[in-house]
């Protein structure tokens, strides 16, 4: 009973802290602007995260090896630490644009200066990981991300066209428009893919299954959490970019601010919807800046073998501490220099997908290497898929700058 | 050392970004503005029949304010393409009317 509760319990989180603002805003703006048409991309996503999600968890229960130790081993120590500064980069990027993205949701809700609230929510959200076990930290966000099914039920009540939705699981050209249209929908076919990828959720989840003492017992618990919580976590994101193309679209709305995406569940739903709305949002945000200022900490650490765990004292673990510290005020004072959240996420999303075959090559070498992995190696049919979707990840991160830049970061 | 010159003025004249604004540009312009002018509609819409709270309709007319006005300058700078002088003209005009309406609207919501 007690096993039970646990998973339910990892699903739930999984699944809360599944959503940022990357996929939020990306989603929804492909569903104003193709309708169904792109729902394909969040399944190729989901593939491609439960794959990556699994083996990382996988190397770091058997082998207790995080990822940024991996890269290191794998790619060597100059390419490794080019991936360490690119990485650690783009988790500031996305540390800046979700604490930007906090503020408007407390100047929303509560009416705070948006700047006030950027300092406010970055000193909570600061002391809250201080404070907090490695365990807390990701129920208190993860739980509170829950509010976001809001999202899905409000998809549900504005009566979708299931059977053009389902046929859009199906990748399709765009039969109207010209080459810029056909751009926009390959920038935006991409923009899922790597919202749905984005490797701090990974190595947050990596160097958390470490934080908790998995090992190869674990592995079933892994297979289930990562499964599970990023289906459901895939539904939802299917809802947000329903909601974009059932409410937006007929009307030639482009969603361009954080503060239009919680219209459409005012539509069906009403004022409360759009509290909890709202709370789910911020809690996404907030869960993105506290992971992506810990997965600075936690990469530097295991990338040098420096010693690092949220669950010791601050003392003992200076050089983890003190990264995650400076990430979350480099990112905040980048986000009061008035940047706005959308612009930032956009590149960090367009980043990202730069540097993700870099992080998932070796990963995926790693949890193929019977020397390391021993009888928990990855199966044939798993690599051959992991190889497929390696292939996918670089066509990708070859096309996304280009696409940003053609595409003028997606402007319709 | 001459050809440097007029090749580093070159680039320099790229990279200052030209302020006339191609077709397609404005035709993005013209397609976010009328963006924002359904999304005021919706706004007015939900918030007549209660569905957005008082505060958070009020807030989010602000930042469509700050979106058109944003919208408005970048146009009122902008110098037209060949052909595009009147489209142009007629952009800058509802960049300044939808300023106009996202206020009435944050004062219909107070």
């Amino acid at each position: 009973m007690k096993k039970i509760l646990q998973l339910t319990l990892g699903i739930m989180t999984a699944l809360g802290g599944f959503v940022d603002l990357g996929q939020i805003v990306f989603t929804m703006q492909a569903g104003a602007r193709f309708g169904y048409a792109l729902l394909w991309s969040i399944v190729l996503g989901m593939v491609a995260i439960i794959l990556y999600m699994e083996m990382c968890g996988r190397v770091a229960a058997v082998a207790q090896q995080p990822v940024f130790a991996v890269v290191r081993t794998k790619l060597g120590k100059r390419l490794g630490l080019a991936t360490l500064v690119g990485s650690n980069l783009l988790n500031l990027i996305t540390c800046a644009a979700e604490l930007g993205a906090v503020a408007i949701v407390l100047h929303l809700l509560f009416g705070v200066p948006e700047r006030l609230a950027l300092v406010i929510g970055a000193l909570v959200l600061g002391a809250l990981v201080w404070l907090l076990n490695f365990q807390w930290i990701e129920r208190t966000f993860g739980l509170s991300g829950l509010a976001m099914i809001v999202f899905a039920v409000a998809a549900w009540k504005v009566h979708p066209d299931w059977g053009a939705a389902a046929a859009s699981l199906v990748p399709q050209v765009p039969a109207h428009g010209g080459s810029r249209e056909l751009l926009l929908y390959a920038y935006f076919a991409v923009g899922i893919f790597s919202a749905m990828l984005m490797e701090y959720e990974v190595h947050f989840y990596s160097s958390g299954a470490i934080e908790e003492g998995w090992t190869a017992k674990d592995l079933p618990e892994n297979t289930i959490v990562a499964v599970s919580g990023i289906v459901l976590g895939s539904l939802l994101t299917c809802g947000l970019l329903i909601l974009g193309a059932v409410v937006f679209l007929p009307r030639s709305i482009f969603p361009d601010l954080l503060s239009t995406t919680v219209l459409p569940v005012a539509v069906p739903l009403g004022a409360i919807a759009v509290r909890v709305a709202l709370v789910g949002v911020l809690a996404c945000v907030a869960s993105a800046a506290v992971e992506t200022a810990m997965s600075g900490g936690y990469n530097v650490c295991q990338f040098f073998g420096l010693k690092w765990h949220k669950n010791r004292p601050p003392r003992e673990v200076p050089f983890f501490t003190g990264t995650w510290v400076a990430m979350l005020v480099v990112g905040l004072v980048l986000a009061l220099t008035g940047i706005k959240p959308l612009t930032l996420v956009n590149f960090s999303i367009v980043f990202g997908m730069l540097i993700m075959p870099l992080t998932y090559y070796p990963i995926l070498k790693a949890a193929g290497d019977r020397q390391i992995m021993g009888q928990h190696v990855t199966g044939k049919v798993q690599q051959m898929l992991g190889w497929v979707f390696f292939g996918i990840i670089v066509i990708a991160a070859l096309a996304a700058f280009p696409l940003m830049i053609l595409t003028h970061s997606g402007q319709p | 050392m001459k050809r440097w010159l007029v090749l580093a003025a070159l680039v320099a004249l790229g990279c200052s970004g030209s302020t006339v604004m191609n077709h397609d540009q404005l035709e993005s312009e013209i397609r976010q503005l009328h963006s924002l002018d359904e999304e005021m509609a919706l706004v007015e819409e939900v918030f007549v029949t209660r569905h957005v709270p008082r505060r958070i309709a009020r807030k989010h007319a602000a930042y469509l304010f700050q979106s058109a006005r944003e919208h408005g300058e970048k146009l009122a700078k902008a110098q037209p393409g060949p052909g595009d002088e009147s489209a142009l003209t007629r952009a800058r005009a509802d960049a300044v009317r939808l300023e106009q309406r996202s206020v009435a609207l944050m004062v219909q919501m107070r």
